[in-house]
Order: C-alpha cells, then sequence, then structure tokens
C-alpha cells in the first residue's frame, strides 16, 4: 500500500521525533495500565477481605433468633436455584461461655458442614494446627484464643450454654488462624451435628450461600426473596456494606478521570506534533501529488503515520507499564514480604488500554491528515 | 495527427486586491510526438503557463482539453489520475522525495497507483536509471546526490509511467553545457523511441532551436511560434 510505505518511510526518516512520539504514548499508555493494575488490585483485596471468608447471601428465618428447619428438600432448591450459586452451607450459630482452668471466655459456638464450608472459609487453608472436628465431642479454636489461654491440642475444655444452662465437656483438636483477630478470639468451630447437639438446637440458623460474581448478590437475593416464601429472611453482602461500595465506585470514578486526561494530553501531543510533521513534508506532499497522488491518498499517509505511532506507543506502554506493576510489587512490600497492594494485572483491562491509545493516536491523525489532503500543490510548486 | 493538448484562451491573474495579469488568452495546439520549446523572458508567464497546462493550477479563464478531454470539468480526483497516467513532471526545482533512493523516487510514480512493482517494471526503472548514467549511485538518498544527478533522477522519474505528455520546466537549469546536450539528446532520444510529446521551457535559445517548434512567450501573450526543421 502506498501511503503506508510513505508512512512508513517518513517515521524511519526522522528517527528522533518519532522516537519522541512513542515513547510520548507509550508514558501515557504505561501509567493508564500502572494505575489500572493498581487500582484493580486495590479494589480487589478490600472486596476479598470483606467477603472473601464470608457468605455472600445468607438465608435465616424471617422471625428474629429463630431457627430454620433443617430441610434437604430446601437445601437442594436452594443449590439449584441458579446457576451462579456455587454452594450453599447450613449453619447453626450460638453463644457460650468457655471455662479453662484459669480462665473463662465468651465464644460464638459455630457449627458448620465443611464439605460445603470450606469453599466459604477455607478452613483447609486456615487451618494451621491438628484436625478438623468431628462431632459433640471436639472443637477447633482461633489462633488468638489458644494463644491467650494457653491451651493445647488434646485439652478439654468445658463450655457454659446459657439457653440451656447446660454445661458441655468438649477436646480442643485443631486451631485455625483467619487473620482476622475478633474471629481468632470468639470462634468456637464444630461440626454441624456436634453444634446442634452442644446447643440442643434441631434447626439451623443460617444457609449460607456464595456465589460466581460477588456483585450479582443484590438481584440473586431479591429474587430468592421472592421465591422462597414468607418464612425466611434474605440478606446479602452489598445492602451491609454500602460505605465499601461508594468508595469503591469513587475510586473507580477517579482512576477513570485519570485515564482519560492522560490519553486527552497523549492526543494532544500526538496531533501537534502531526501537525508540525505536514508543514514540514509539505514539499513532500506537493510533488507527490504533482505526480497523481489523490487527496485521500495523501492524508491516509498521516493516518498511518498516527496508527502505526499508537502501535508502537501502545506495545512499549503496555510493557513499561508491567515492568513498573512488577517493580512495585517487588519494592513496595510490608515487613513479611508480601506487597503492600497486590496489583491485578488484568489482560482484558490492558487490551483495551493499548487499543484506545491505538484508537486515540488515529484520532490525533485526523486532523493532520486533512491537512495533508487540503494542502494546494500549486503552492508548494511555486514557492519551491 | 491527433491533438495531445488544446489551449484555448488561458487567461490567468495573481493577486486578490491588485491583479496582475500574468497570461492573457493564450491558444495553442499541440500534437503527439512534436518536441516543442517554450522560451521567453524571466517573469514572463513560462512557469504558470506550463502549471496551468499540467493541471497543477486552474486558469482563470479558457480551457485546457488533455487527449480530447476538457480538464475544466474534471475533479481533484481524476485530475490526480490523468497526472499520473498521461504526464510527467519536469521541475524547475529538481524535487525529489529526500526520505527516498533515487530508484525509489524513480518508483515513486508507479507505486502510487500499484501495490507490487513486478520484475518487468523493475527492469523498467533501472533500465531509465542507466538512460540518465546514474547506475552507480542509484540506492542513494535524494539528499546525498549532486544538483546535477538530482535533475537527472527527476527526468527518469518523469518517464517511469510512460507518459504521453512530459512537461519540463528548464530541466538543465543547473547543468553544465556538455551534460546539458546528454540530457537533450536523451530526451530527444525518449521523444523518437516512444513517441512521447515533449513541451519544454528553456532559457537557452541553442537548444530551443534544435527542436521541432519554438514558442515564445512574451508579456503573457505569444510573441512567436515557429516550425523548426
Ligand atoms: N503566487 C504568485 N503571486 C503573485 N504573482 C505571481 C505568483 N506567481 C508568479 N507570479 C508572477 O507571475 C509572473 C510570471 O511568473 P512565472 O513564474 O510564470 O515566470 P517564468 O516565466 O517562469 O519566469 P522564470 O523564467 O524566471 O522561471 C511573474 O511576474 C511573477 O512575479
Ligand atoms: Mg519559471
Amino acid at each position: 500500500m502506498f501511503s503506508f510505505r510513505v508512512a512508513l518511510r517518513f517515521l524511519a526518516s526522522n528517527k528522533l521525533q518519532t522516537l519522541l512520539i512513542v515513547l510520548g504514548i507509550a508514558v501515557g499508555v504505561s501509567v493508564q495500565v500502572f494505575i489500572g493494575s493498581l487500582i484493580q488490585g486495590l479494589q480487589n483485596s478490600l472486596i476479598d477481605s470483606t467477603i472473601g471468608s464470608s457468605s455472600h447471601i445468607t438465608v435465616t428465618s424471617s422471625e428474629r433468633n429463630e431457627t430454620v428447619a433443617d430441610d434437604a428438600s430446601f437445601f437442594s432448591t436452594l443449590q439449584g436455584f441458579d446457576e451462579r450459586i456455587v454452594v450453599v452451607s447450613k449453619t447453626v450459630d450460638g453463644s457460650g461461655s468457655m471455662t479453662t482452668d484459669t480462665y473463662t471466655d465468651p465464644v460464638v459456638i459455630r457449627g458448620f458442614e465443611f464439605a460445603q464450608a470450606n469453599t466459604i472459609y477455607g478452613f483447609d487453608d486456615k487451618l494451621i494446627d491438628g484436625a478438623l472436628p468431628v462431632g459433640a465431642g471436639e472443637m477447633m479454636l482461633g489462633k488468638d484464643l489458644v494463644d491467650e489461654t494457653g491451651l493445647s491440642l488434646g485439652d478439654t475444655v468445658s463450655v457454659f450454654i446459657p439457653e440451656t444452662s447446660e454445661t458441655h465437656t468438649v477436646l480442643l483438636v485443631g486451631v485455625f488462624d483467619f487473620r482476622v483477630t475478633s474471629i481468632n478470639k470468639s470462634w468456637f468451630v464444630m461440626d454441624l451435628g456436634g453444634a446442634k447437639s452442644v446447643l440442643s438446637s434441631p434447626g439451623l440458623s443460617s444457609y449460607e450461600i456464595q456465589i460466581t460474581d460477588v456483585f450479582a448478590s443484590d438481584a440473586l437475593a431479591a429474587s430468592l426473596r421472592n421465591n422462597i416464601g414468607n418464612d425466611f429472611a434474605v440478606t446479602e453482602w452489598q445492602s451491609a456494606n454500602q460505605e465499601l461500595l461508594s468508595g469503591l465506585e469513587g475510586q473507580s470514578i477517579s482512576s477513570l478521570m485519570i485515564q482519560i486526561f492522560v490519553m486527552v494530553s497523549v492526543v494532544l501531543g500526538i496531533s501537534s506534533v502531526l501537525a508540525i510533521t505536514v508543514l514540514q513534508k509539505s514539499k513532500q506532499l506537493g510533488i507527490l501529488k504533482a505526480m497523481g497522488t489523490n487527496d485521500a491518498q495523501a492524508s491516509k499517509i498521516f493516518l498511518f503515520e498516527g496508527f502505526l505511532l499508537g502501535i508502537f506507543g501502545a506495545v512499549i506502554g503496555v510493557l513499561l507499564g508491567l515492568l513498573l506493576a512488577v517493580m512495585f510489587t517487588v519494592f513496595a512490600v510490608n515487613p513479611d514480604g508480601t506487597p503492600v497492594v497486590a496489583l491485578y494485572i488484568n489482560p482484558a483491562f490492558i487490551a483495551m488500554s493499548a487499543s484506545i491509545a491505538v484508537f486515540a493516536s488515529l484520532v490525533a491523525a485526523f486532523l493532520p491528515a486533512r491537512r495533508s489532503a487540503k494542502l494546494d500543490v500549486i503552492e508548494v510548486i511555486r514557492n519551491g | 495527427m491527433a491533438k495531445v493538448l488544446v489551449l484555448d484562451k488561458i487567461a490567468k491573474s495573481y493577486g486578490k486586491i491588485v491583479k496582475t495579469q500574468v497570461l492573457h488568452g493564450i491558444s495553442f495546439d499541440v500534437e503527439e510526438g512534436s518536441f516543442t520549446a517554450i522560451i521567453g523572458q524571466s517573469g514572463s508567464g513560462k512557469s504558470t503557463l506550463m502549471n496551468i497546462i499540467g493541471t497543477l493550477d486552474r486558469p482563470d479563464e479558457g480551457n485546457v482539453s488533455i487527449y480530447g478531454k476538457n480538464t475544466k470539468d474534471m475533479d481533484k480526483k481524476a485530475l490526480a489520475e490523468l497526472r499520473n497516467e498521461t504526464i510527467g513532471f519536469i521541475f524547475q526545482h529538481h524535487y525529489l522525495l529526500p526520505e527516498f533512493t533515487a530508484l525509489e523516487n524513480i518508483l515513486m510514480p508507479y507505486r502510487i497507483k500499484h501495490t507490487k512493482v513486478p520484475q518487468a517494471v523493475m527492469d523498467y526503472a533501472l533500465e531509465l536509471i542507466e538512460l540518465v548514467g546514474l547506475t552507480h549511485v542509484k540506492d542513494n538518498l535524494a539528499t546525498e546526490m549532486s544538483g546535477g544527478q538530482q535533475q537527472r533522477t527527476a527526468i527518469a522519474r518523469a518517464l517511469m509511467n510512460k507518459p504521453k505528455l512530459i512537461l519540463a520546466d528548464e530541466p538543465t537549469g543547473s547543468l553544465d553545457s556538455d551534460t546539458t546536450e546528454q540530457v537533450y539528446s536523451l530526451l530527444r532520444k525518449i521523444n523518437k523511441t516512444y513517441n512521447t510529446t515533449f513541451l519544454v521551457i528553456t532559457h537557452d535559445k541553442v537548444v530551443a532551436q534544435q527542436t521541432d517548434r519554438m514558442i515564445e512567450i512574451k508579456d503573457g501573450k505569444i510573441e512567436l511560434d515557429v516550425t523548426l526543421d
């Protein structure tokens, strides 16, 4: 293609200028890639710490402090309700106070079916010592509570249940670490059957649900409400975390603003440099037109220049942005060596940034291309 | 013989506020295969006329017909195509593209229309570069050649698309008399071999006298129009 060849040669014969524009675009793109990955990483870790180890949608009784029936058919109704539902997990909760030789601590007794609850809470990963409890005689405690009380695996504790005024003796078989002090200090975790028998509760406190798309929780909860009847209450994480969500949205908007301004300055930069290039090359354009290059071809030369600059700038920019990201995760670290923010490298986002840069470069080339098309041969030939 | 060019009362003036008329109703025909010299004093309007004939500029009044087609009715795109296929230009100032080599400059008129350069076309380009005696510098950038070499490159380029009509504005302006002699015998040879029509502006009366026809322009009018033998 004629215009493409000429564009390529014009760029190649003015290496310094070409390099400067490419670098300009590349810096813009790298800032986009880096900031985008940083903000997305930040948001992901915020969302993860908020709901990573908790239920997305919780089904309880509509009556306060009442239990719901442990109903196998209701359980499978929930499981099959929507394909976005990953897991449904039954829980029994109650309060008690745990007594050892020296201390008495209030605890939250929580019973799970670990096969399902693992998907939500990741007990397998969080178990740092011993094993998961089985039956009414076994339980596990959080790291902080174990440290404070000085208990070790194989010790027994007494747990008093105020509701029934009963006291049970239970063996400590495991220690977990949620990295959240309030959980590590208060949870007294048993399997579902064990908790039911200790709490003397035939029913369940809740059905906890985890879903694939966390932001679909409100819609899914609404349709659950419409389908399972008035005996149940459905809560979901988003309505309980409005503040976090509006914070995230504010962050997204400011990141978008940064990206838009970066792109606008890139467009203005390319456009002005290309406009100067048209002037620099007006003699060449004149002679090309005299030889029969038509206006469309003449304008395409500069569109191709913009396109090529955009492609090179985008590629270098993406590499630069990723390099920045890597350096950030290597140098900006916590005392324990984990990155301050785990960046989220999203290929779709990066591809989008790159295509926006290419598109913006094309747009920037539009005015220079028009000037090139409008350039009058005779002006050039006469003034040569 | 067929008429390559028919000029009918061409008039042109410059300036928006104070109009200076440069051409006053110039009319003449040019026949296919002829070699015509246009002479005249500096500032008499030769280049202005040449640019109008080459469709680079439009006359204020009058018509230019090339091979029977009135250029007045053609749009810019059609004119570009006409120039590419029918007319070869050799400008007063040589006008090569400095980003390209001599050979690439010569191939440029072909590349405007065609993506690929077949071997036969490449051979023709090499033949042209041989013809103007520049084979040894064919891969030099335009900026790496002497003025005379650039001028000869421009001549070869004008021939590339085998145009029916070649318009040359002092093609030997910056050449010494020996080279001038060579270039004219070259143009003459092309004229005879391919039956290409030539319209050449020159200051040089000796050169003009060796052509088929001599037109002298004075103050924007035809002063003299003689057929030579
Ligand atoms: N753009 C312009 N604006 C105003 N006057 C112009 C313009 N171009 C040319 N002229 C005038 O038109 C007249 C003819 O100019 P032209 O270039 O055709 O002369 P020429 O015969 O080619 O001269 P030379 O032999 O020096 O090349 C001159 O008087 C010149 O000053
Ligand atoms: Mg002139």
